[in-house]
């Protein structure tokens, strides 16, 4: 794409949001784990990108940059509790003809999501998807939350304990059936603690 | 060395962020100490499951939806 007549600032947008919507729309997915937040997170990210230019030319990797603006946004609109909605991530439509390895991976990225969602809290949640998802250092994780190396590790092993408690421990997976999940049937019976 | 039970300690033996000593004293210890071995086993899945997850190509040309809210700003 040349820059030739183009304002340089639209270029720049152009370029910068082609090169990294992909991992921000994923990396917002994994923090809203609904299409319609990440979506809605997405554009505030690159929105306050475009609006604090100036304060990038001091980063030196871009993704990282748009990753803390991400956080901090997501962080900021989304404390709020978040009742849990058996349904709320949508029935994830299965292709036809039973490609099982298909469905399987649809199912497990349903289940993960939900656990996410609904299970982490939102501080070890964001440790633990910029780790374990994105493989974020210790330390570029501690300097984008401003938070101790020692918190970040903290938090870590607690995302990831809370996240296989949930997932495999108290029976989401087994429980899951054509995209519902029974977890409210599962805490009835005593398996979420 | 007396058991751990220290998933914290666990959780960075799992990613070598410990000292080669400490390393070594806890691959010992999970030698022989069911409870600590398990709890390893599931952190060990919950890491694999989360990298597991594949990535989807966004929705949408968010290049022509910014400039266009960036029209009405």
């Amino acid at each position: 794409m040349s820059c030739s007549g183009m304002p340089a600032k639209t270029y720049w947008l152009e370029k910068m949001i082609s090169e990294h919507q992909d991992y921000i729309y994923n990396f917002a997915y994994s923090l809203c784990s609904n299409a319609d937040d990440a979506d809605d997170l997405v554009q505030e990210t690159f929105l306050k990108a475009m609006r604090g230019i100036e304060s990038y030319r001091s980063e030196s990797n871009i993704r990282t940059w748009l990753c803390r603006i991400a956080i901090n946004t997501f962080i900021d609109t989304k404390r709020k509790e978040r009742p849990h909605v058996s349904l709320d991530l949508g029935r994830v439509e299965c292709p036809p003809g039973g490609q099982e390895r298909e469905i399987i991976r649809k199912e497990m990225r349903w289940c993960v999501y939900h656990v996410l969602l609904h299970h982490i809290p939102v501080e070890h949640k964001v440790v633990l998807v910029m780790r374990d998802m994105y493989g974020y250092r210790y330390q570029e994780i501690a300097d984008i939350l401003e938070i101790s190396l020692a918190a970040v590790k903290s938090r870590l092993h607690r995302g990831r304990a809370g996240f296989y408690k949930h997932l495999v421990s108290s029976g989401c997976v087994s429980f899951v059936r054509d995209y519902t999940c029974y977890c409210e049937g599962a805490a009835k019976y005593g398996m979420h603690t | 060395m007396e058991c751990i039970h220290d998933a914290a300690l666990l959780s960075r033996y799992l990613e070598n962020d410990l000292s080669i000593e400490e390393m070594n004293a806890i691959s010992t210890h999970l030698e022989k100490c069911e409870f600590c071995k398990k709890e390893f086993e599931r952190l060990k899945t919950a890491m694999v499951i989360m990298k597991s997850v594949q990535e989807v190509p966004a929705p949408r040309n968010y290049a022509e939806v910014i400039q266009e809210r960036l029209k009405h700003c």
